[in-house]
């Protein structure tokens, strides 16, 4: 059983988005899970899915601030994928009330929701990046998701200099808020 | 203050890269006007909604590898595969063939390559020319191999046979339950087409001329059951309200856009709506969708008089509760949550496209 401590140094990887990390809770939890949804109706397949959306929705608490450890990652893991099984399974209607507790589980409801507000809004920018075409999409995508230099992406992408770069990328992104907003607003 | 220079701004704040003379001039400038006081809110949160997209998707892939590389070592079991059919055996075998010529087409294009390097200065060389040609040669086969495939594969009737009726449906329940329409259905054998051109076996669950609806179920092993559906199912509507629909008026989906215009039918019919729609025969039975993507009716082309009908989604409802007391269908669940809402239409359309399936039935 690892420790405190451990536990501790493991999410603050996973915050980080640190392989080893996302590696060490795989190995330590997911045959339990796997097992867990096998039993209950479910396939492989299935236990993938749970698992990695278990996995979102805990690297979006160890992000938070607030973020403290009230309980082991195991149990934790466990009570949310119970969750989301469960909730797979209505929607399948396939529940048939009996499912077995492996392991001690905590509350996650209120968590739950928040991802999935979280996964809302993902799918919102998700869509408003599809629109805005290229070379938008794949300028902002190096510049906030690989986290590239300025200087670098004017090379890459054929600009004089980095300020022209820049602005380029100001364009993209005001493009990018327009859409983002029209949703946002649309959906409120 | 410039749009541009003030995004430019609020990220340099946000990040700490500021100096503190800057600083206190952008916190001068928030306080004696609102306007930019506003902006620098909305592009906060705004850079905020970017930052957290960036990490999940950067996490995202994160996890698809590290779950390929489990994968392999054993620690994650791989989907199982379940071949029991000799189509499915069929097409295993030949995505074998296809793989070793897409892994000789590959081969030979590097080939390809390498000789292009190589007689870099001689432009025109005969060689590669001809090799080339091989390359091409090698990908129509490739191409013919799937083809010939899925022609295997959906060999499920007697080609040769001509449907005597047709229409649309679209799912109502993941499970493979379809609604269309009753006259749509004038022979025995039902086969429902999805776009991709995949074909299905369906069974008539019941049948409603009166109200000229029907239910279907498919009932093939090639179908693989929707965990969930995209649209739910609306009773409410307006006058007016901008509908659409997609259907097949011939063999590929058709979508197309109009309005509500009655909330009665032909001869003050109340069990359907009028609506001002482009649609065809082939249309019928497919849905009508209001903007946020919910089904509110099923096309029904009765043309009397000239307009286009649509049964009321209400009558979906009642036709599910009647068939739910015969216990064989007391599982059926109606689609109830619209995961599409906030999408921009031709998203939508891409997700409700799946659910929408060319209906045929033959004697």
């Amino acid at each position: 059983m690892s420790t405190l401590e451990e536990e501790k140094l493991i999410l603050k990887g996973l915050a980080q988005n640190d392989k080893q990390a996302i590696e060490t809770i795989y190995r330590a939890n997911y045959a339990m899970i796997q097992s867990f949804i096998l039993n209950n109706s479910g396939n492989p397949d299935d236990a993938r899915d749970i698992f990695q959306e278990a996995m979102i929705v805990l690297f979006e608490k160890a992000r938070t601030e607030s973020f403290e450890l009230s309980s082991q990652i195991k149990t934790y893991i466990y009570s949310v994928c119970r969750r989301l099984w469960l909730k797979r399974l209505s929607q399948m209607q396939r529940y048939s009330g009996n499912m077995e507790n492996m392991e001690e589980t905590i509350p996650v409801e209120e968590e739950l929701e928040s991802h999935e507000k979280r996964n809302d809004d993902f799918i919102l920018m998700e869509n408003a990046m599809s629109k805005i075409g290229e070379p938008c999409k794949s300028l902002l995508d190096a510049y906030y998701m690989q986290k590239k230099h300025m200087q670098e992406i004017a090379v890459d992408f054929g600009y004089t200099n980095a300020d022209n770069a820049k602005t380029q990328k100001y364009k993209c992104l005001m493009r990018l808020k327009k859409l983002f907003f029209a949703q946002y607003k649309n959906g409120q | 203050m410039d749009d541009l220079l003030l995004l430019d701004a609020v990220e340099r704040y946000l990040r700490g890269e500021m100096s503190a003379e800057e600083k206190t001039l952008l916190e001068d400038l928030r306080k004696t006007n609102p306007e930019v006081d506003q902006m620098v809110v909305e592009h906060t949160f705004f850079l905020n909604e970017v930052d957290k997209y960036g990490a999940l998707k950067n996490f995202k892939h994160s996890l698809v590898e590290t779950e390929a590389k489990l994968t392999g070592e054993g620690v994650i079991n791989p989907t199982k595969l379940q071949g029991k059919a000799k189509l499915v055996y069929l097409w295993k075998r030949y995505r074998r063939i296809a793989a070793v010529a897409a892994t000789i087409a590959g081969i030979v294009s590097i080939f390809t390559a390498g000789l292009t390097a190589a007689y870099n200065n001689n432009k025109t060389n005969p060689e590669i020319e001809k090799l080339n040609r091989k390359l091409d040669a090698v990908e129509r086969g490739v191409k013919q191999t799937n083809n010939e495939l899925q022609a295997v594969k959906q060999n499920k009737f007697d080609p040769k046979q001509k449907p005597i009726s047709g229409g649309t449906g679209f799912l109502i329940d993941g499970q493979g339950y379809l609604i269309t329409n009753a006259h749509v259905l004038q022979g025995k054998t039902i086969i429902a087409t999805n776009e991709k051109g995949q074909q299905f076996l369906a069974t008539v669950c019941m049948q409603d001329n009166t109200r000229d609806i029907a239910v279907l179920k498919i009932n093939d092993k090639d179908f693989i059951p929707y965990k969930s559906l995209p649209y739910g199912i609306s009773k409410s509507v307006s006058l007016a309200e901008p509908v659409y629909t997609m259907g097949y008026p011939k063999d590929g989906i058709v979508y197309g856009e109009g309005y509500l215009s009655s909330e009665s039918g032909y001869l003050n019919d109340t069990l359907s709506y009028q609506i001002a729609i482009a649609a065809d025969h082939g249309n019928s039975g497919g849905p009508v969708l209001n903007k946020n993507g919910d089904v509110i009716g099923i096309l029904s082309d009765k043309s009397a008089g000239g307009g286009v009908y649509a049964v009321k989604s209400m009558y979906i409802f009642k036709t599910i509760d009647n068939l739910k007391k015969d216990s064989a269908f007391a599982n059926i669940k109606l689609a109830n949550s619209n995961s599409i809402k906030n999408l921009g239409r031709e998203d939508q359309v891409k997700k409700v496209n799946n659910c929408v399936f060319l209906i045929k039935s033959y004697q």
